[in-house]
Formats: structure tokens, C-alpha cells, sequence
């Protein structure tokens, strides 16, 4: 009974429950299966057509991605014989760990954070730098011209998103006074950060876009002119898990986002809702806008993608963090 | 250290997501191209050869095969250069029934090209737009001649059937819904800030190389040069109809895709009016005519569906040489076709306007990035089954 | 700069396409109408046909071949595998005999098939017909 209850008390540790359930893993997976069916849907519609319709009938195909999982799963993964097998099978399953590493420290409510630093906003970046290292070393073991150029792709995009991605957060830390982001979150009572600092808000949602290769970013992994990029030579169920972690990644930004611009789980009236299910719904509706921008936009060149984020989008940036410096000099 | 390679030699091959059925050979060195080398001929089929083994009425279906977004003009060509060597010439609504017809495929051909472009830089709405908006006109051409791309429509001597009932109020019906969907893929697409950055710009070819390369089609009007072959040798019911030609100077893929767009706006103005002033008469020649037994010259009036003189089946064409040379979707087509005397022709050649523009894959393709590629080499149009026959 | 008003109405007018309806037709449950003239299977009338073999000649993939039939007489069969459906022989038969059908997905399951006799010509469409009617419940 000792070890039962010892059992107990893990499981319902609230840190193993944020790990896991929420806003870890499981609100991960439903949430990216859910997300790329909404894609694929949205694109449909715009393109004047139906999408994926056939799995579940009436309910408009919404298990098409179980489909596609249980087919990944099944079918024979191949591993060429000319890769350097060691880094070329251990990528997806590092990318895939690193891409929802970030989610341990950010919040889904009051009490559901993994871990409870004061410097989650910090770590947060630290963390969600390492990715693209992984995409290159992908790059690199597949032993093959068109990866190779793509790893080296996605190492560019990296020098181009990363500072606007860090100062938008900076304008916010300066704007509040604090890393933390349960602080941060319960200062907005009254106000959104949205309405205080739109352009932090507009800064950071395009450096979201960059990072996680959305139109009109979608530069690494640009299908018609370098086949698939750094993902070229994967199949089956790697390849399942690359293109999955990607829309892990686009979920832990949009987490963060609806943290810090959104106000979390707070609302302007009262619902009888818990705290998690408000933030996990804000989320969602926030990477809807972000997978809506497939149906619009073509693709940037990588040097125009560069020069947009040097030129167009550092200023933003930093006007943000003179608007927060300002800001907090009138005393917000 | 140095390395001994400092450029990496990419097959841009045709397995390929956005190559179409040819390889590009190309020299890059970081981002930049140095070299392109196109290798086509993947679909070669021995079209000029086969045409050497059927008789005169059994090559038109052929021809129509090797560019399937512009059968009508590959028919249209071939027939003009039979005419040319029998001597005759259609009636006046039979020419304009065929200038119907080749309208209605030169918006189908451009709508083709411009939804693979606009694949190719990333934006798939503008490939499934493309591509619903060409449904239009293939459900036009279906109801006037009874397939939707292999019309084989326009025999030596006329065409094949009349327009049927409520054609008149059903073309105007699907040009007005088309109108309002092309204003909508515009803004979507066309004047897209996007698709703006990706194409001013990239690919810029003078006015003068132009001339020297011997380019033809929207290529060369984009770079500011006025030829159409519709002013320069008029055919079919162009010299009755008032249109205007598509000229930009500027020269870059920007141009080419907004000459496309002016051209597809002068097909609609050009459809309009041939369907408008279509005159009353027969729609196969007297010479054919006067050789059906008089029951079929009545269901020919009557139901406007034509029958051939049995002659047809082994017909055979004086000695001499025929020349048709239309505009074409992609550019300027000649058909020359030579014949000794017998009931299959003696040599066929075909100079399509995709294989003369081949030539601006090694000229354009030079110190730009690799992700110009498929921005400038489809909008130059090069279809390579037009190109291979 | 930067073109924000390029940007909004592209945005907009892909908003604005979300919301109407997709032009899809659900092959195979909904069809679209075929024309009237639509050049579909061949059918051969036996008793109008003059044993002429114009179809045989013209037909420009050779698909037409003449079969001696019990009377003693040549009648045409055709061979799908081959038929291009350009409506040649329609076209040049002099007595009416070769007619066009609306319908046009053949099938068959082996090659042997799809070498239509001349009595055949009304069965084979007729088989075809039913084949496509029960792919249809099936499927919805």
C-alpha cells in the first residue's frame, strides 16, 4: 500500500499530469492530428474543393490523420544503404524530442507547468534554438545533393528569425517587469498584451511563421525546387515523425503565444470553464491563422526571406522594444 | 585547405516534383547557378515518322496527341497546310467555327501554364484555380464538338459539326461566371505582393536578344517585339475580327504571366464577337458536298452533323508542298507537309513553338539563384511533349 | 515598402472563398450531364449496315475489323483497347448503321474482352451500364 500510494502521488503530481496530459504530450498529439486535418480542410476550401472527405463520412473526414498514422506505421521503413545510418535514423526521434522539449516550461494554467522557474521566458528561447541544429545534421547524413542543400537552408532561415524571435520577447519582459510567465500572465488582468504592444504581437507572429516553415516561409523544405529539402530520403514512419514535429513546434509557439499577447486563460467575462481548456482553445485558434496563410501566399526566396527579416522586420522589432521602454517609463 | 570542386552539378531530373517530362543539368556553386543544361527528348514518340505510314485523314487525330492542353491549333495547322496543297479554301462559317474553337483552347492552354507556374513558386491555390477555371472551357469545347481535349474537330475542307441549340446563351453564361472568378484569382494571385517579389525581375531577356534568339509567342511580346501571327499572315476569321495584342516591355516573368493575362482577355472579347456575327452558310466545302448521295445532304443541313464522302478513306493529294503556320498557345506553329502524289504524305515536319524557345533555358538560366529556376523555365511555357512530338 | 493593401485582399479573398461552395463533383456518385452529341461507345444496327468497310479503312488507330458474319457478309467489330473515340467511322458510314452512345467508362476484366463482335456491340454497352450501377450503392 506504501508503493501504491507513493505510485499515486507521482501520477498525480501536478508536474507529471502537465507533462503528460497537459499541456504535454497527449494535447500535443490531438492537437497536431486535429491541426493538419484543419490545414488540409481550409486549403480545400479556399482552392474551391472538398479535401479529405472519405475516412470519416459524416463527419467530413476528421480521422484521415489516424489513417495516414496507422499507414505510416505499417509500411516498410527503408533505410539506404549510402546515409551514415547512425545520425540518419536518430534525427526524427531527436527532432521530435527537441521540438516539444520547450513545453516543460511554459504553462497551461494557474498549476500546470512542468517546471516552475522564474526565468521561463529564458528558457523557453534557449530551448527552442536547438532544433534546427537537428535539421542539419539531417541535411548533412542523407548523403544526398538536394538534402544537403536543404540543411543548409534551414541553417540561413535560422540566422534570419532568431534575433526578431528574442527581441519581441524582450519588448514583453521589459513591458512586465518579469521572466516568469505566470506573472506575466496574471498582469494582464485588464489588458491583453495584444492591445498593449500590437506590434511585439505582429513581430513575433511572423517570426513564428519563419520558424516553423508556414507560407510564406516554407523555404527549407520547399517542395518544387529542392524536393523536400532536409527530408528527402525519409519514408514511412520517419518521415511521419518529421512532419510531425514540425506542427509540434508550430503548437509550443502558439502556446507561447496565446501566454504572453493573449492573456493565458484569463477572459474579459466569467465562465464556468477550467483554466486549460480556455488556453488550449485560444491556441488552437491561433495556429489556424498560422496554417490558414498555405491557401494565400507562394513562397519567398531564401535571400528575400533574409532581407525581409533584416531589413523589414529588426526595425519592427526594435520599435516594439522602444514602445515597451516607453511604455513602462509613463508607468503601465 | 581548398577544395578542388567548388560547384556541385544538380540533376534538376524528371523525377522531379516540379520538372515536368525533361532533366536540367545544373552547375551550382553556394545558391548560385552557373551553368543549365537542358536534356530533353524523354518523350519522343516519332510523330514525323508515323505520319509517313497513315494516310492524310488518319494523321489528324495524331497530331492532335502531342500537345494536349492545344489540340486545336496542332489540328488546325496540320489542316491549313492539306488545304494549301488541294487548293481549297473552307467557307466563311466554317472559319469562324474554327476560330471558336481555337479561342476557347487558347484560354484552356494559358490557364495550363499559369496554374503549373504558380505550383512551382509554392502557391497551390493558383493550380487548383487554374485548373477549375479551365474546366469551363472544356465543358465549352465538349458541348460544341463532343470531347473535352482531342477535338479533332477541323477536317480539310470545313469542320465537323455546327454549333448546337442554346450554344449562343450557354457560352455567354460560363464567360460571365469566368470573368468574375479571373478578377478573383488577380487579387489572389496575380497581383499577389508575394508572387510580385518572386517574378519582377528574374529572368530578364532584351529586346534585341529576343529578336536574335528567335523566340516566339508570349515570350517574345513580353520583351516589347509586336509579332502575333493572327496580324502578320491572318487565317481562319482573323482578318474580320478586331483584336488586340499583348505587348509588355519590360521582359522579366512578371511580364510573361500578365501577357498571358491581357491574352486571355482578348480570346474572351474575340469569342464574343465570332460568336455575334456568324454568318449563315455551309460548314464543309462544295467540293465534298456535291459527292454525298442527296439523303445525306439533307441530315447534313438538317442536323449540322457532317458526314464524309467516302473518298476520304483513301484520298489522294496532287504532288507539291503545304505550309500552315498558326499562333499557338506557346507561340508560332508550323506544319510543312510534302506530298508525291500517293494517299500518305511523304514527309511531315513540324517546328513547334516550345522547342524553339529551348534555346532560353541555357541563355536565361545563368547567375541566378537556384530558386529562380522554376520560376523563370515555366514561365517561359515549354510544354515537352510539344517539344519531343 | 511594405504593399499592405496587396496583402489584405489577397487574405480577404481567400477568406471570402472559405465560405462558398466547392465546385467538386463526387466521381463517381454525381456525374456531370454529358452533351447531347458526346462521342461515346460505338453501337453497330446490323440490318442497316451495307458491308462497305469505309469504318475499317478510315478508322485511324485500327480498330475496326471486318468479321464474316453467318450470312455470309462482313460486319464490323471494334477493338477498345485501340478506339480512340474520334468518330471517324461514325462520320463516313454511309447508311447509318454506327451510332455514338453517351456513355464512355469502359471496363473490362482482361484484354480478351475488349474485342467487341458486331453482334455484341448493344451487350457490351448494356453490361458496362450495369457494372457502373452497382459500383454506386456500394460506395455511398
Amino acid at each position: 500500500m506504501n508503493i501504491l500510494s507513493q505510485i499515486l502521488e507521482i501520477i498525480l503530481n501536478r508536474s507529471v499530469i502537465a507533462a503528460v496530459i497537459v499541456p504535454g504530450v497527449l494535447t500535443a498529439l490531438v492537437l497536431v492530428i486535429l491541426i493538419i486535418w484543419v490545414e488540409r480542410k481550409i486549403a480545400a476550401r479556399v482552392q474551391m474543393r472538398i479535401g479529405p472527405l472519405y475516412v470519416t463520412r459524416r463527419l467530413g473526414g476528421i480521422l484521415q490523420l489516424v489513417a495516414d498514422a496507422i499507414r505510416f506505421l505499417v509500411s516498410e521503413p527503408i533505410v539506404p544503404a549510402t546515409t551514415d545510418k547512425l545520425f540518419y535514423v536518430m534525427m526524427p526521434i531527436l527532432l521530435l524530442l527537441l521540438s516539444l522539449l520547450p513545453v516543460a516550461v511554459v504553462p497551461a494554467s494557474q498549476s500546470l507547468i512542468v517546471i516552475k522557474t522564474e526565468y521561463g521566458l529564458l528558457a523557453f528561447i534557449a530551448l527552442a534554438a536547438i532544433t534546427p541544429m537537428v535539421i542539419m545534421l539531417a541535411g548533412w547524413a542523407s548523403n544526398n545533393k538536394f538534402s544537403y542543400i536543404g540543411g543548409l537552408r534551414e541553417g540561413f532561415m535560422l540566422l534570419s528569425y532568431e534575433v526578431y524571435l528574442f527581441m519581441s520577447l524582450l519588448a514583453i519582459a521589459i513591458l512586465y517587469g518579469t521572466l516568469d510567465f505566470i506573472r506575466i500572465i496574471n498582469s494582464q488582468e485588464g489588458f491583453w498584451g495584444i492591445l498593449l504592444n500590437p506590434i511585439a504581437a505582429l513581430s513575433f507572429f511572423i517570426a513564428m511563421l519563419t520558424s516553423t516553415s508556414r507560407f510564406p516561409f516554407e523555404i527549407p523544405d520547399a517542395e518544387s525546387e529542392i524536393v523536400m529539402g532536409p527530408f528527402t530520403e525519409y519514408n514511412s514512419i520517419m518521415y511521419g515523425l518529421v512532419m510531425g514535429a514540425n506542427y509540434f513546434r508550430l503548437y509550443v509557439l502558439s502556446l507561447v503565444f496565446t501566454d504572453v499577447f493573449l492573456g493565458g486563460w484569463l477572459l474579459p467575462f466569467k465562465i464556468p470553464i477550467p483554466n486549460f481548456v480556455i488556453t488550449i482553445a485560444k491556441t488552437f485558434i491561433v495556429m489556424i491563422v498560422a496554417v490558414f496563410l498555405r491557401a494565400v501566399y507562394p513562397r519567398y526566396r531564401i535571400d528575400q526571406a533574409l532581407v525581409i527579416g533584416w531589413e523589414k522586420l529588426f526595425p519592427l522589432a526594435s520599435l516594439s522594444v522602444l514602445i515597451s521602454v516607453l511604455l513602462k517609463g509613463v508607468g503601465i | 585547405m581548398s577544395s578542388k570542386e567548388k560547384t556541385i552539378t544538380i540533376f534538376y531530373g524528371p523525377q522531379h516534383p516540379a520538372s515536368g517530362h525533361m532533366r536540367i543539368i545544373l552547375e551550382v556553386d553556394g545558391d548560385v547557378v552557373i551553368k543549365a543544361d537542358p536534356d530533353i527528348g524523354y518523350v519522343h514518340r516519332g510523330i514525323e515518322k508515323l505520319a509517313e505510314h497513315k494516310t492524310y485523314f488518319q494523321v489528324i487525330p495524331m497530331v492532335e496527341r502531342q500537345c494536349l492542353p492545344d489540340a486545336a491549333h496542332h489540328n488546325l495547322a496540320y489542316v491549313l497546310a492539306l488545304e494549301e496543297l488541294l487548293g481549297i479554301e473552307a467557307p466563311e462559317r466554317a472559319q469562324y467555327l474554327r476560330t471558336l474553337l481555337a479561342e476557347i483552347n487558347r484560354i484552356a492552354s494559358h490557364l495550363y501554364g499559369m496554374g503549373l507556374h504558380g505550383v512551382s513558386i509554392g502557391s497551390s491555390t493558383a493550380y487548383m484555380w487554374c485548373f477549375g477555371l479551365r474546366e469551363y472551357m472544356l465543358i465549352l469545347a465538349e458541348k460544341l464538338t463532343g470531347a473535352r481535349i482531342t477535338y479533332s474537330y477541323i477536317i480539310p475542307g470545313g469542320v465537323r459539326r455546327d454549333i448546337p441549340q442554346g450554344f449562343s446563351q450557354d457560352v455567354e453564361r460560363y464567360l460571365r461566371l469566368f470573368e468574375r472568378k479571373m478578377r478573383d484569382l488577380d487579387k489572389l494571385f496575380i497581383s499577389n505582393p508575394v508572387t510580385k517579389a518572386r517574378l519582377e525581375g528574374v529572368g530578364v531577356l532584351p529586346k534585341e536578344e529576343a529578336i536574335k534568339l528567335g523566340v516566339v509567342g508570349p515570350v517574345l511580346r513580353a520583351s516589347g517585339v509586336e509579332y502575333d501571327v493572327r496580324r502578320v499572315r491572318p487565317y481562319a476569321a482573323y482578318p474580320w475580327i478586331d483584336f488586340e495584342i499583348a505587348v509588355k516591355k519590360e521582359g522579366d516573368s512578371y511580364a510573361r504571366l500578365l501577357v498571358r493575362v491581357k491574352e486571355i482577355e482578348e480570346s474572351i472579347k474575340i469569342i464574343r464577337q465570332v460568336l455575334k456575327d456568324l454568318p449563315d452558310g455551309s460548314i464543309l466545302h462544295e467540293r465534298y458536298m456535291k459527292l454525298l448521295p442527296p439523303r445525306l445532304k439533307e441530315y447534313v443541313t438538317n442536323t449540322g452533323l457532317v458526314k464524309f464522302p467516302g473518298v476520304f478513306a483513301t484520298m489522294k493529294v496532287p504532288k507539291g508542298e503545304g505550309i500552315g503556320s498558326v499562333e499557338a498557345g506557346r507561340g508560332e506553329l508550323i506544319y510543312h507537309l510534302i506530298s508525291n502524289g500517293e494517299s500518305k504524305p511523304y514527309r511531315l515536319k513540324i517546328s513547334t513553338p516550345s522547342f524553339r524557345n529551348l534555346i532560353l533555358f541555357s541563355h536565361l538560366i545563368k547567375d541566378v539563384k537556384v530558386a529562380d529556376v522554376p520560376a523563370i523555365y515555366l514561365s517561359l511555357d515549354y510544354f515537352p511533349p510539344e517539344a519531343d512530338r | 515598402m511594405i504593399d499592405v493593401v496587396g496583402h489584405l485582399k489577397a487574405i480577404f479573398t481567400a477568406v471570402k472563398y472559405l465560405f462558398l461552395r466547392p465546385i467538386t463533383v463526387k466521381y463517381p456518385e454525381e456525374r456531370l450531364k454529358k452533351p447531347k452529341n458526346y462521342r461515346g461507345v460505338i453501337l453497330l444496327d446490323m440490318k442497316k449496315c451495307i458491308h462497305c468497310s469505309l469504318c475499317a479503312r478510315i478508322c485511324p488507330a485500327a480498330a475496326i475489323k471486318m468479321y464474316k458474319h453467318k450470312d455470309g457478309k462482313l460486319y464490323p467489330g471494334l477493338d477498345y483497347s485501340r478506339c480512340i473515340f474520334c468518330g471517324f467511322c461514325i462520320d463516313i458510314c454511309p447508311s447509318f448503321a454506327l451510332s455514338h452512345d453517351k456513355f464512355h467508362e469502359v471496363v473490362t476484366s482482361n484484354l480478351k474482352d475488349m474485342k467487341v463482335t458486331p453482334t455484341q456491340t448493344l451487350e457490351f454497352l448494356r453490361k458496362n451500364e450495369e457494372r457502373l450501377k452497382e459500383i454506386e450503392p456500394k460506395i455511398r
